[in-house]
């Protein structure tokens, strides 16, 4: 592939896609200007894989390149104060406006990038997995976990298994 | 609020506090690129260290009388380098994908211009070669079925020799941890049999090697040809200019 070719098309797919990926990272890492990094690091790496990537898969393939990005940047981040850690937080009253952040920093970074890829971009359980390369009932019980914790934090919220 | 509303909830967080500013493609696409020049930087290396291997246990077998003398102190490569790319650009135009390997006695150069990769060029200094007598040299080159082989003597005394040979890579394959890119080994082959080899498979390489103060400095050309002839008209450095860079005294000491 011609390199002109190669810039054209990358350069509009970024232009239709680079921002929406910029808000699933932030959910995932929970700060703009590190997002916007590894967002940037992501279709890097996507550049030099482009001649390789099928039209129809790009998008799934930016999504997954852009969520490895996070959870590994994460994972160098670490040692951090695990979940047990947290402080414990008085229950905010119904004219609190709900603390959405700090109940999203409460989850694990996979169930947090579980959340973003769900309830965010609005993917199905299968695409989840497919994106995270694990099973459909992990991406179900991941779920399920991240709602337990999230209505711990938000119980305002009345949080269902409805799909 | 439902299960819905979280979606709403996670929504309406980002909306809030997302950046006004674009993202700019520009930033992705220069990493993008400088991550292909590292790429091609990386299969000149191969190319350079597996040509090395090649061509220079001949030059130790033939050449090689005594023990090997010392290694060359390990000055920075950046100005031997630098000096190498200024030879060979008039002929080549910019070589983008350059690497320096030290090993023992040799320190080599390889360089690049094509982003295939198959066509490159090598610089190497070795401090252990010393071609006593590069008649006999071509003799034994000539009865391993090199193409050609000839001595040149300069107006100044110097002398190298000039040899052309078919090889054939042996080891191409793709690798996984950098994608796209080849482990090059080349093997040679006696031009007679030529016709045994696939034309898409067939590799010439020319180079001079000429006899300095500190040992030798060889400078090759390979690249992807169906035959000599169509290599001869291929080749970008002509024979002359492959000469004036071994002989470069400048470039034989800055190493």
């Amino acid at each position: 592939m011609r390199r002109e070719q190669r810039e054209r098309e990358f350069t509009e797919f970024y232009a239709g896609s680079a921002a929406a990926l910029r808000r699933t990272a932030y959910v995932v890492v929970r700060d703009w200007h590190v997002a916007e990094d590894l967002t940037q690091q992501a279709f890097a790496k996507l550049y030099v894989a482009w001649p390789r990537i099928r039209e129809e898969t790009r998008m799934a393939y930016a999504r997954r390149v852009v969520v490895n990005e996070c959870l590994s940047h994460l994972r160098r981040r670490r040692p951090e104060a695990s979940i047990d850690d947290l402080p414990e937080r008085a229950v905010p009253s119904h004219d609190e406006p709900p603390d959405l952040g700090a109940a999203l920093a409460a989850l694990p970074d996979r169930q947090r990038a579980i959340v973003a890829l769900r309830f965010l971009d609005d993917l199905p359980v299968a695409e989840v997995g497919r994106l995270l390369g694990v099973s459909d009932g992990t991406v179900k019980s991941q779920t399920s976990r991240a709602l337990k914790t999230l209505r711990g934090r938000l119980p305002h919220l009345h949080l269902e298994e409805i799909r | 609020m439902t299960h819905d509303d979280l979606a709403i909830l996670i929504r309406e967080d980002v909306r809030a506090t997302e950046p006004h500013h674009g993202l700019d493609p520009m930033v992705p696409v220069r990493l993008g690129r400088r991550r292909l020049r590292s790429r091609h930087v990386r299969l000149a290396g191969a190319a350079a260290a597996v040509v090395a291997a090649a061509v220079i246990a001949p030059l130790a077998i033939v050449g090689g009388g005594g023990p090997p003398d010392p290694a060359p102190t390990a000055p920075t490569a950046a100005p031997w380098l630098a000096r190498v790319r200024a030879a060979l650009e008039p002929s080549t135009g910019a070589l983008s994908a350059v690497s320096v390997r030290r090993e023992g006695t040799q320190v080599e150069a390889g360089l690049g211009g094509d982003p295939t990769g198959w066509h490159f060029y090598t610089v190497t200094a070795d401090s252990a070669d010393k071609l006593d007598d590069p008649a006999a040299y071509c003799q034994e080159r000539l009865s391993l079925g090199y193409i050609s082989c000839t001595v040149d003597h300069d107006a100044a005394g110097r002398t190298t020799v000039v040899q052309e040979l078919l090889v054939v890579n042996v080891g191409a394959r793709p690798t996984a941890g950098f994608g796209h890119t080849w482990d090059l080994s080349f093997a040679r082959i006696p031009v007679d049999n030529l016709g045994s080899v696939n034309p898409a498979d067939r590799f010439f390489r020319r180079e001079a090697i000429a006899v300095t103060a500190f040992g030798t400095l060889k400078v090759s050309e390979q690249l992807q040809a169906p035959t000599p002839a169509a290599a001869a008209a291929a080749y970008v450095v002509p024979p002359a200019a492959l000469i004036a860079v071994a002989s470069d005294p400048e470039l034989a000491e800055a190493h």
